[in-house]
């Protein structure tokens, strides 16, 4: 257990203990209401006790907010594909080739976000990839080429031969923008008379 | 942790921020590739005068032998294997050429791609 982790268990045990500790007293009778009613009002009254308790819950926000993020990012950062050289064994993180895929998919003109999961199995690495796209034109033909570049490009990467299965998702279409320009502009065009003749269509 | 190596005159101890420094300056001749990006631990501990290596950890078993374990970042573009293999080669000469000691193992932890590069 390293030192954050320690610092963690005790932060969390300790609030706990608290809470329990408070309710477990208050309903066996041995918190009066009115006191603790006193407390809140004396605390919301006076404007020093309100900063201390204000900046005491913005620490313990921050500290949460820190604690999961080193948990959750650390824990899946543990998750890795591993293999060995005559030196050491050499583990890469999913998250590594998650960044890997993304940095990739992201130098295709055509796609405008990308989010990627991989998870690994006995079946070898499932790779998900959930593209934006910018237009909307052959769509086929795009993702089979990012399917292609995904399996490729990990393959060569981490030097595994490993089955890699690239499933991908289409979460949104973009419109082109180019296009959608173009067509702004004949609309306007179809709208403007040619020629700006007076009493042009006037009959006597 | 200190790592004792017995000479005739006395022994000699090597303080595993030793391995540290010197892993960190080979791993700078390794062109794309960084060690982990230091966390507000680590900057905490620094600011307090004591300096921190993410990254690398220094394991001394029983017999002496030494596993070093590196937690590293990749520019983007790069082999990932012969990077990894660059590294242990390198860190491996780097602690045979400046400490006498019996590497056991050095473990490569690929972490991510390093950001702000291609």
């Amino acid at each position: 257990m390293n030192f954050l982790t320690r610092i963690a268990v005790l932060f969390y045990v300790t609030i706990i203990l608290f809470i329990s500790s408070f309710t477990l007293l208050f309903v066996l009778n041995y918190i009066d209401p009115r006191h603790v009613m006193e407390t809140f009002s004396l605390i919301y009254l006076d404007d020093n006790l309100r900063l201390l308790f204000g900046a005491a819950a913005g620490v313990l926000l921050i500290l949460n907010y820190i604690f999961y993020q080193t948990f959750t990012v650390s824990a899946y950062r543990d998750h890795t594909i591993a293999f060995d050289n005559p030196t050491g064994r050499v583990s890469v993180s999913l998250m590594a080739i998650e960044d890997l895929v993304r940095r990739m998919i992201g130098q295709i003109k055509e796609v405008k976000e990308v989010k990627s999961r991989i998870s690994a199995s006995k079946k070898g690495l499932q790779i998900k990839v959930k593209l934006v796209l910018r237009s909307e034109g052959r769509i086929p033909e795009l993702t089979s080429r990012v399917q292609e570049l995904v399996k490729r490009k990990v393959q060569d990467a981490i030097g595994l031969d490993e089955p890699i299965n690239v499933a991908i998702y289409v979460g949104k279409i973009l419109p082109d923008q180019g296009r959608e320009k173009l067509t702004a502009k004949k609309e306007e065009q179809l709208k403007e008379p040619e020629h700006n003749v007076p009493f042009q269509g006037y009959r006597a | 942790m200190k790592d004792d190596t017995k000479i005739d005159l006395g022994s000699v101890q090597v303080h595993k921020k030793v391995f540290a420094e010197i892993i960190a300056s080979a791993l700078k001749e390794v062109s794309g590739v960084k060690l982990i990006e230091k966390n507000i631990g680590n900057r905490l501990f620094e600011a307090f005068g004591k300096k921190e290596f993410p990254g690398i950890d220094v394991k001394v078993h029983d017999n002496h032998e030494v596993t070093l374990e590196l937690k590293i970042l990749v520019q983007y573009g790069i082999n990932i294997p012969d990077v990894a293999r660059q590294v242990q080669e390198t860190v491996k000469s780097a602690i045979d050429k400046t400490l006498d000691v019996n590497l056991k193992d050095i473990h490569v932890n690929v972490q991510g791609i390093a950001r702000g590069e291609k």
